[in-house]
């Protein structure tokens, strides 16, 4: 699904010149549930934007879904986020003036589907996490766990071949990590392809295969028996 | 395209909403009673005279030698300046009248018709040697001009000669010919030689295109002339006119005006407000629309996050754009409802209080038009910015 | 505090000095607009003689044609619809008959003509001069003002005296501007007397004779009335009348019902007003014995502001644009508020800090309000420049070099207006700014 080879990323101010990714390459076949993990300034957030297609890169070449994405102009790269990618932040991004109906709808309406399609999948999706009954609250009138579901909803409603997920739980207590985690063990088993960008190694732990980053480059790629044992 | 959400999202978020609908709603009531006002200005400014106006002169004497006291001598006077002024050249037509156009005033009296139901219909009436016609050239349309025969200047006089104005005769006699008929203003009988056409000039009295000429010297208080000139040579014939006449007779002093100038001071007060509300409308537009641009800026910065949310989420950057437009769109029309119910209140109010105007539909759609167009321009360069937020800014933490 | 604050607020407008001038600009170019449509209107509209005008009335009297009544409304001598259906001047028989009452505490009849004046040949040529015949009362009844000596008295006016009252131009012109009270100066065919020299005196309307053309200069001659049958001059303004008659001798002009003379009396109370229209309307009916006056007994005295009204002097037109300047002022208020708005929750961060420093709601409050009630009286104060500047452009086109001029009344109007435009525009902001969180903004 997701294949970098070398990938490289540099930003540059008048003063300094930051190298946030260094000769970066992985692989993410197809179905896959990944967690990323590296301490700050290790490039995580820099290799989420460009597998998102939310910035481009300096150097190598990443495929995503065996296209290469270089020569992709913004709105065929509008498009594949559109349709292809869905995001979950960290700060979940909520549109705080609108209410849940409205911010599950938003990815669809740059679809361009009908009226009735959308509301059949947005039901279905808010169904789906567990909110219809505050189908038309506003954002500040929910918990942080609540507004994480919307923004889980708001992905699946979409319906991509893949989930990028940028600390998915950093905002949220013990017991609604859990919960989203549950959500996305649940949505991966159904087929979607998972890469998380992850602090959290109890978090980390509920993926199949963990990455480490250090220094814009991965690492080491393992799978921990043990904390496998401990999933379930 | 989501008219939906985005109006929602805008009932959430009032203050902005409402002070755009506002000003746009204001707006849109002053441009159109401001137009409404600069329409009807012009119209009071365009009836033409019919005269040669632009080639015309007034020219004044004002006698303080005592031998003006006698009427024999102000008539040679009189004669003898007509004789002088015709001799300058580029002088085209000379008469010797107390007709000054666009003074909004002048001379009037009642006549009615010998003969007919003895209602008397008030008109414009001044005296003047023959050559009336030629000096405003205007036309003799039935019957004749004024000749040197028909002239009395007899002040003991109880008849008289005139020409009329085609409207005049319409009035008096509405079918039939004026000429060879009789008139009464009181004392003897007026004989109708001639009929003339075009006349028009603004009165006090809604007599604006009724006027008689009596055959006459013009002299006592002075003799009074109004010159034409060839075409473009005003500026050269009106210094030789002072010299010629002192020199003819320098018992007096003489003061002349062009027509020109007198026709733009009686036009003063309308200009004055045709500029006044020119430069209210502009101003307005100008900031209403600036007002828009900086609201609208400050929303575009507030909403950076979402904005990157939404790119993110696959929206392309003409979606984003489309998205701010759409959203003044709302916005602008919402405040043009409540403008159109603003502008025929302010309409009723400047009708009942200061006898403006009713206000014309025509003038609403164009302002509609204006404040459309000024909307999408005002939001054009903001929603641009937008478009260039980085989907980045999503995963950036706060 | 106070101080503190205005410090703040200082600082803050100096840190974005674009922003700030564009607010100023806003608010000037309301206050500028308001202030100069308002003031063009104020000039027509206020009472030129304050303190006074309510005593001062003006006659008429309606001997028109039996037949239709003198048409008003359209024009018609300058009268609008308001206007009382009567000539708007009285004749000459009526003027002296009017003036043997002794209930008005003062009264005069007057008319313009026009007259040759014969100064010494050294200092120029005759020339011809517009020419007020009036009574001694006019001068203290419109509070002509006087550089050197004052006008005449009653005994001049009964005995005909050649004694003349002159401008402060002619003077100029004649006399150097030296004081020439007691010179001679021949006007006609005799000489008269400087009795007394006006001050420079150019009232914005000319209250006295609103027929024609209020706002043109005041006459540079004055003399008494009672020399107009034996010099025979006759009127030079508006005139009326609905008889075609024989005017050939100046006797029968002044015998004629033409209506060439305006008529003022001053009258102390009410009841004096009650008892001058009887005695007005027991003339009338007298005259009609003879003949005279067949129309409807209709003697209309009114007061000077009444007749303002009837005159339109402050014409529609006015009123529209002041209205309209208002309004427009109002947007700038509310374009005001947005960019406030945004100005000041911009700066929520410094005021978070603030706040847990221990600055109260309304001290966050008071220091903005102070920010905008400063940039409200500097948009005043630049408004008002624009404002004086433009009135003496429009006066020059208007009316001739008529001055308008920003009196204080109209400069109290204007502080007000941009005090409240301030204050109005920036409360919304300032209440907005001061009920932020302070940790909301802190945590980040």
């Amino acid at each position: 699904m997701l294949e970098m080879s070398s990938i490289r990323k540099v930003y540059r101010t008048d003063l300094v010149e930051t190298h946030a990714l260094e000769g970066l390459s992985l692989n993410v076949g197809a179905g896959e549930f990944v967690s990323v993990m590296g301490p700050s300034g290790s490039g995580k957030t820099t290799f989420l934007n460009i597998a998102g297609l939310l910035d481009v890169f300096d150097g190598g070449t990443y495929r995503l879904n065996g296209k290469d994405v270089s020569k992709l102009s913004d709105s065929e790269m509008s498009a594949i986020r559109n349709r292809n990618v869905g995001f979950i932040f960290q700060s979940f991004n909520l549109i705080p003036d609108l209410d849940v109906f409205d911010n599950v709808d938003v990815p669809l309406r740059y679809r361009g589907l009908g009226a009735s399609e959308r509301k059949q999948r947005i039901e279905k999706a808010v169904g789906l996490v567990g909110l219809t009954s505050r189908m038309h609250h506003l954002p500040s009138q929910m918990s942080g766990g609540q507004q994480q579901r919307v923004a889980i909803a708001r992905v699946l409603a979409a319906e991509p071949k893949l989930i990028l997920a940028d600390e998915p739980t950093g905002n949220l207590d013990s017991l609604m990590a859990r919960e989203i985690m549950d959500l996305l063990d649940d949505i991966n088993k159904q087929g979607t392809t998972i890469v998380m960008v992850t602090h959290s190694p109890e978090c980390a732990a509920r993926a199949s295969r963990e990455i480490h980053l250090l220094d814009g480059k991965v690492v080491d790629v393992e799978r921990p028996p043990a904390i496998v044992a401990a999933k379930g | 395209m989501e008219i939906g959400p985005i109006t929602r999202a805008l009932l959430r978020n009032k203050t902005r909403f409402i002070l755009i609908v506002l000003q746009i709603a204001v707006t849109l009531a002053v441009v159109t009673n401001a137009v409404n006002m600069i329409v009807e200005e012009r119209k009071q400014m365009n009836k033409a005279s019919g005269f040669d106006d632009d080639n015309l002169l007034f020219v004044r004497s004002r006698n303080f030698a005592p031998e003006f006291d006698q009427l024999e001598y102000r008539i040679a006077s009189a004669e003898s300046d007509l004789r002088a002024l015709r001799g300058i050249p580029g002088v085209k037509a000379v008469v010797n009248t107390n007709f000054l156009p666009w003074q909004g005033g002048g001379s009037s009296g009642e006549v009615n018709v010998i003969g007919g139901d003895g209602s008397p219909y008030r008109t414009q009436q001044y005296a003047a040697t023959p050559g009336f016609v030629q000096t405003l050239g205007v036309k003799i349309v039935s019957g004749r001009d004024l000749r040197d025969g028909d002239v009395d200047d007899d002040p003991n006089s109880t008849t008289g000669t005139v020409i009329i104005s085609r409207d005049l005769e319409k009035l008096l006699f509405k079918d039939k010919s004026a000429v060879g008929q009789q008139l009464t203003n009181g004392t003897g009988p007026i004989s109708v030689v001639g009929v003339f056409d075009p006349f028009y000039n603004p009165y006090g009295w809604p007599i604006h295109e009724y006027c008689a000429i009596f055959a006459g010297h013009v002299s006592r208080n002075g003799a009074r002339f109004l010159v034409r000139v060839e075409p473009g040579m005003l500026k050269q014939v009106a210094p030789m006119i002072e010299k010629r006449l002192i020199a003819t007779n320098e018992g007096r002093n003489v003061d002349l005006q062009t027509i020109p100038e007198v026709k733009s001071r009686y036009f003063r007060q309308n200009q004055i407000v045709i500029a006044a509300m020119g430069m209210v409308i502009f101003l307005i537009v100008v900031v209403t629309g600036l007002g828009i641009v900086g609201l609208t800026s400050f929303a575009v910065t507030e909403r950076t996050r979402q904005i990157g949310t939404r790119r993110a989420l696959g929206a392309t950057k003409p979606a984003i754009i489309r998205y701010f437009l759409m959203e003044n769109w709302i916005i602008t029309n919402s405040g043009l409802l409540l403008g159109i119910a603003l502008a025929y209140g302010l309409n009723y109010l400047l009708v009942t209080n200061t006898s403006g105007v009713k206000l014309d539909w025509r003038y609403v759609v164009a302002g509609v038009v204006l404040l459309w167009t000024q909307g999408v321009v005002a939001t054009l360069a903001p929603a641009m910015r937008a478009a260039a937020v980085s989907p980045v800014i999503a995963t950036r933490t706060v | 505090m106070l101080t503190y604050n205005t410090q703040i607020a200082l600082r803050s407008l100096r840190r974005h000095p674009l922003l700030a001038a564009v607010i100023v600009a806003g608010i000037a170019l309301g206050i500028w607009a308001s202030t100069t449509f308002t003031t063009v209107r104020h000039m027509f509209a206020r009472d030129p003689l304050p303190g006074h005008s309510q005593r001062l009335f003006y006659v008429r009297m309606d001997n028109w044609d039996p037949a239709r009544p003198y048409p008003t409304g359209n024009g018609g001598g300058g009268l609008t619809q308001l206007a009382a259906p009567v000539p708007p001047q009285i004749t000459y028989r009526d003027a002296v008959e009017l003036m043997r009452s002794n209930i008005p505490v003062r009264q005069t009849a007057d008319y313009v003509s026009s007259i040759v004046v014969f100064p010494d040949r050294k200092v120029s040529r005759p020339y011809t001069s517009p020419l007020r015949l009036c009574f001694s009362d006019f001068f203290p009844m419109f509070d002509v003002p006087f550089q050197y000596g004052r006008g005449w008295d009653k005994r001049a006016d009964a005995n005909a005296e050649q004694v003349v009252v002159i401008d402060d131009a002619t003077n100029q012109k004649l006399f150097g501007g030296a004081n020439s009270v007691g010179k001679h100066i021949r006007l006609a065919d005799r000489d008269f007397t400087i009795i007394g020299v006006l001050a420079p005196w150019r009232p914005f309307i000319r209250m006295y004779d609103m027929v024609g053309n209020f706002v043109a200069e005041p006459e540079p001659f004055y003399i008494p009335f009672s020399h107009a049958p034996k010099m025979q001059l006759r009127s030079f303004g508006n005139s009326d009348g609905w008889q075609s008659v024989n005017l050939a001798t100046f006797e029968q002009f002044l015998a004629s019902e033409i209506d060439f003379v305006q008529f003022w009396v001053e009258l102390r109370t009410p009841g004096d007003l009650a008892a001058y229209q009887r005695y007005v309307d027991d003339y009338v009916r007298q005259q009609k014995k003879s003949g005279r006056f067949q129309r409807p007994l209709l003697n209309p005295i009114r007061s000077m502001r009444q007749m303002m009204a009837e005159y339109g002097i402050v014409r529609p037109q006015l009123t529209a644009m002041a209205v309209m300047s208002i309004l427009f002022l109002a947007i700038c208020s509310m374009n005001l508020t947005g960019l406030l708005l945004g100005k000041f929750l911009a700066r929520a961060p410094e005021v978070s800090v603030r706040r847990a420093l221990g600055a109260r709601r309304i001290d966050i409050f008071m220091q903005h309000v102070i920010e905008c009630e400063l940039v409200g009286i500097a948009g005043g104060v630049v408004g008002m420049l624009l404002s004086i500047g433009t009135l003496r452009f429009i006066g020059k086109l208007i009316a001739d070099s008529a001055r308008f001029s920003l009196d204080l009344e109209m400069i109290g109007a204007a502080v007000f207006l941009s005090l409240v435009a301030g204050l109005l525009a920036g409360i919304y902001p300032a209440w907005r700014i001061c009920t932020v969180q302070p940790a909301v903004q802190l945590k980040g």
